[in-house]
């Protein structure tokens, strides 16, 4: 009884770094409103591929938003990238991406009736391949906007880093 | 395997569930084999003389005797005869009872006593020299019926011993003497109180003590510290399966949060879901730590119930190794007064 017990008695260790965290997000520094990458860390095999996507949060009357994503091209690359659930409405939202060499740009904006969304949501799943071994840094870049209907730019706040590990 | 030592077998292993609950009730009964109700003697009134002594002192005898005549009446089978009022009534009516030896001074005692049986005995220590493990003594005990003059029974041994194993010795002849059962704890004391079981095997004990801990000890005659071991096991046991039951409720709780704050996309939820998770999992890691030290705890208790049983698990031997003298013995010469090695072969 006692091997038997004594061999079940692993613990969680969870990372509590949802996107939505609030609280979490400012201990990493990152403050509202903020585009975030989840999850921040990835670990795959060499030729495999994972998803992380980019969250907005706490963001008010948004519109459009252009967020850069930088990446080390010499470690991944971009396979896919596809619309999150965050400009979700009637009308499937306008979205362009671009990839050029470790900068990926991705455009969207919201085509629903009243022209803004607020709070925070799902902007968009990156599909990363790993082609090198070794750690790919991934972060958000200074470079991202957001703007109400009106275009103005609604201030960025915080931007979130990621790590893809390939071994 | 036999009808009766079947049921022998299954009583016995009912009384251990029996004794592992009602310990300290039934501990001191278990150690008293019930006396025998059909017997002729039974609340007849005995008269004890003093043993004669042999060897010892006067003094020594007449303990021994009283220790006798107190186990006698243990045996609620006869009534032994106040013997300071027997001395006082044989003083005036001018019987010396130290010299009373001979059937005629018994009847005459019998009379004045108004009893019909008598004891007489005789304590000898057989050699000069003190061994290190005891003196070798003779007992002789008979029991005389003073009408018939006739002996009724009479018990002769020899053994090797210090005063205690003397003493007890002269317990267990008083039970002997009266053809009664023998209790559990006079024969224990006299076996060493790891030899009941004479068929106990090494591997018998351990095993059993491998399966339920004290089970292998209880297996091999030592009750108490089975029972002990037995305890203990279960107390940790139970106490490792308190731990670990609320390590894995704190665990499905942790997991429970977790997976909540993860879905939460409200901000005051996931708040909540996250200080309710961390709280969880400091609980879970608690828990986790407790259960250890109890599982640690309990192994180690496991593990030190195996030694035990092993070590004092019967050893093979027989019977007459365990009661021969060893060739050299050290030994307290009274004489000269001084220890003495002595090397000595038995010649039988």
């Amino acid at each position: 009884m006692f091997l038997f017990i004594g061999c079940q008695l692993d613990t969680h260790d969870y990372p509590y770094d949802s996107p939505f965290d609030i609280d979490g997000n400012k201990q990493a520094g990152i403050f509202p409103p903020a585009l975030t990458l989840y999850p921040k860390d990835i670990n795959l095999d060499v030729e495999e591929s994972a998803d992380m996507s980019v969250y907005i949060i706490q963001v008010t009357d948004l519109s459009g938003a252009n967020a850069v994503i930088n990446y080390d091209f010499t470690k991944v690359n971009v396979a896919d990238v596809q619309p999150g659930d965050f400009f979700e409405s009637s009308q499937a939202p306008l979205f362009i991406y671009d990839d050029n060499k470790g900068v990926l740009s991705i455009f969207t904006s919201y085509l629903g009736t009243e022209r803004k969304v607020s709070g925070s949501g799902n902007l968009a799943i990156i599909t990363f391949k790993s082609f090198a071994a070794g750690a790919a840094n991934i972060s958000v870049s200074k470079d991202s906007e957001l703007v109400d209907k009106d275009d103005i730019p609604i201030a960025i706040k915080g931007y979130g880093q990621g790590v893809i590990n390939a071994k | 395997m036999m009808l009766s030592t079947y049921i022998y077998k299954v009583s016995k292993n009912i009384k251990f569930i029996i004794y592992a609950f009602c310990l300290p009730i039934l501990l001191g009964q278990a150690d008293t084999a019930p006396a025998d109700e059909s017997n002729d003697n039974k609340n007849q009134i005995i008269a004890v003389l003093d043993f004669t002594p042999v060897g010892i002192i006067k003094l020594e005898a007449e303990v021994l005797t009283n220790e006798f005549a107190i186990e006698l009446n243990k045996t609620k089978r006869v009534v032994v005869y106040d013997r300071i009022g027997m001395k006082e009534v044989a003083s005036q009516k001018g019987i010396n009872l130290e010299d009373c030896n001979d059937n005629k001074c018994f009847s005459e005692l019998g009379k004045l006593l108004n009893v019909n049986q008598i004891i007489i005995g005789k304590i000898e220590k057989l050699d000069e020299f003190e061994y290190i493990n005891g003196s070798p003594f003779a007992l002789n005990v008979t029991m005389i019926d003073i009408k018939a003059d006739s002996v009724l029974s009479n018990r002769d041994k020899r053994f090797t011993g210090d005063a205690e194993v003397l003493m007890n010795e002269i317990q267990i002849a008083a039970w002997e003497v009266l053809g009664a059962e023998i209790p559990r704890a006079l024969l224990k004391k006299r076996n060493g109180d790891d030899a009941l079981n004479e068929n106990a095997t090494v591997l018998g004990t351990v095993l059993r003590s491998a399966l339920v801990p004290g089970l292998g000890q209880i297996y091999a005659g030592q009750d108490v510290i089975g029972y002990l071991w037995m305890g203990s096991g279960l107390t940790i046991g139970f106490l490792a399966y308190s731990s670990y039951d609320q390590y894995k409720k704190a665990y499905d709780q942790s997991e429970d949060y977790y997976d909540k704050y993860m879905n939460a996309k409200d901000p005051q939820s996931v708040r909540e879901f996250r200080n309710l998770g961390i709280q969880a999992g400091l609980k879970e890691e608690t828990a986790a730590e407790e259960a250890k030290f109890m599982i640690n705890l309990g192994l180690g208790v496991y593990a030190a119930n195996l030694i035990h049983a092993y070590l004092t698990a019967p050893k093979s031997k027989s019977v007459s190794a365990s009661n021969q003298k060893p060739l050299f013995d050290f030994v307290y010469n009274q004489k000269l007064k001084q220890p003495q090695l002595r090397f000595s072969i038995a010649l039988d």
